[in-house]
């Protein structure tokens, strides 16, 4: 069966395993891609992609979806806001700056061995690592909605429920601080 | 095109969604603006900055993944209608119903109380009319009243007097419902006259005289009268 996303909708509504299965294979890769960007690490990743789909296929009974057609958006929406539970969780555990410090070395880890660490060897894309990482979480998420999920502003407004105007002040202000953390010549 | 507004435009510009004459505008200010060429140049930088920074997206373990979702799914069994999940407005519109027809209920037994006659039982000498009332007080009243000590028996029926004062709780408590106050007030000269005469001693005929007088002075069988012709409901005395 290849029919169109609303039908699979209707299906995993009525508690279709198989349905659910087809709506996870069609949306994995999107919600993983939004999730490793923020993240930064595919542990955090992974537990962020399940997050959503298990809070999704959960609450989708009694979920009011203007349209069945509208399941990307609202299960986009439930990743950012998943991604930014995730986040905040793990703040009030860790002091903000260990945090930080082991992202960090998460980043310097990655040029040992594992095969996704190509892109970490160029030192302006660590740079940009760094500083996006010392972001704060909804600014951090601005930006890679705006930049990594090629998302217009309204399009983030609405996934982030904020206005548009919102929107832009914490992409410039976060634009701002990203230049300000990158060296000299750099972000010139 | 100010500066200020430049920055409203950036994204817009970036994303192709500014119209053909906000376009042309924007890209005229450029022109004429090195400032605002620079900030713009800037943001794409730091953007494309940010693009190539995490070009790469390693794999995950996908079929992994699912197995955890799908343990943890448990889809919700389909809702019964319960008073306490149904919808808050659907609550508060049942609340508020209800809370007005109490409210038309209370106002309107205080303000329009219920006239009740109640039909008097065959074979009891109790009265519930007022009519009948009035009619079985009126001989014992003409009897005080029109010339005191002639015409008089010499004996009180005092049993009588007794069940006319019972049977004038029963009226008063109609009448005070019925916020009828100008029978309240008949009501009330009628029973001191009667606790006059059930107290009174036919021997002594000053007091005799006396029950007279009161009865002409409180000008009760007129009003009686007023009661029996015209419509109680316009009559207040």
């Amino acid at each position: 069966m290849n029919g169109n996303e609303a039908d699979w909708v209707i299906l995993a509504k009525a508690g279709d395993r198989g349905a659910m299965h087809e709506l996870y294979e069609r949306n994995r890769s999107r919600i993983y891609s939004l999730a490793y960007r923020y993240a930064g690490n595919v542990a955090d990743a992974e537990d962020i992609l399940q997050d959503t789909f298990i809070k999704a296929f959960s609450s989708l009974q009694r979920c009011q979806l203007k349209e069945n057609s509208y399941f990307a958006t609202w299960l986009y929406r439930i990743a950012v806001n998943c991604a930014l539970d995730h986040f905040r969780r793990r703040q009030r555990h860790e002091n903000n700056v260990e945090l930080s410090e082991k992202l960090s070395a998460a980043v310097e880890n990655e040029d040992d061995a594992t095969p996704e660490s190509e892109y970490v060897r160029n030192e302006s894309a660590r740079q940009v690592r760094r500083g996006l990482e010392r972001l704060t979480d909804r600014k951090r998420m601005v930006v890679v909605l705006r930049h990594y999920q090629q998302l217009k502003i309204g399009e983030i407004a609405a996934t982030m429920g904020c206005s548009q105007g919102s929107v832009k002040k914490q992409l410039f202000r976060a634009l701002a601080q990203l230049k300000k953390e990158l060296p000299a010549g750099l972000g010139e | 095109m100010k500066c200020k507004k430049i920055e409203d435009f950036i994204f817009a510009y970036q994303d192709g969604q500014l119209a053909e004459l906000e376009k042309a505008e924007f890209e005229q200010h450029l022109r004429a603006c090195p400032a605002c060429t620079a900030r713009l140049e800037e943001i794409r930088k730091i953007g494309g900055l940010v693009q190539t920074a995490a070009a790469l997206v390693p794999g995950a373990d996908f079929d992994k993944s699912w197995r955890k979702i799908a343990a943890a799914v448990r889809p919700a069994p389909r809702r019964q209608f319960s008073l306490f999940r149904s919808p808050r407005w659907a609550l508060r519109t049942a609340g508020f119903l209800a809370f007005f027809i109490l409210g038309v209920a209370v106002a309107r037994l205080y303000f329009f109380p219920a006239r009740t006659e109640m039909a008097a039982p065959v074979d009891t000498p109790f009265l519930y009319s007022t009519q009948d009332y009035f009619a079985a007080l009126q001989p014992i009243l003409s009897e005080f009243s029109n010339a005191p000590g002639q015409n008089s028996s010499d004996t009180i029926d005092r049993a009588r007097i007794r069940l006319l004062l019972n049977n004038l709780r029963f009226l008063r408590l109609r009448a005070d419902r019925n916020r009828d106050s100008s029978l309240l007030r008949l009501l009330d000269d009628i029973e001191l006259v009667l606790l006059e005469i059930a107290h009174l001693d036919r021997a002594d005929p000053e007091n005799t005289r006396l029950v007279g007088t009161l009865i002409q002075e409180k000008g009760i069988p007129m009003i009686m009268k007023v009661f029996k012709f015209a419509d109680r409901k316009t009559v207040r005395i």
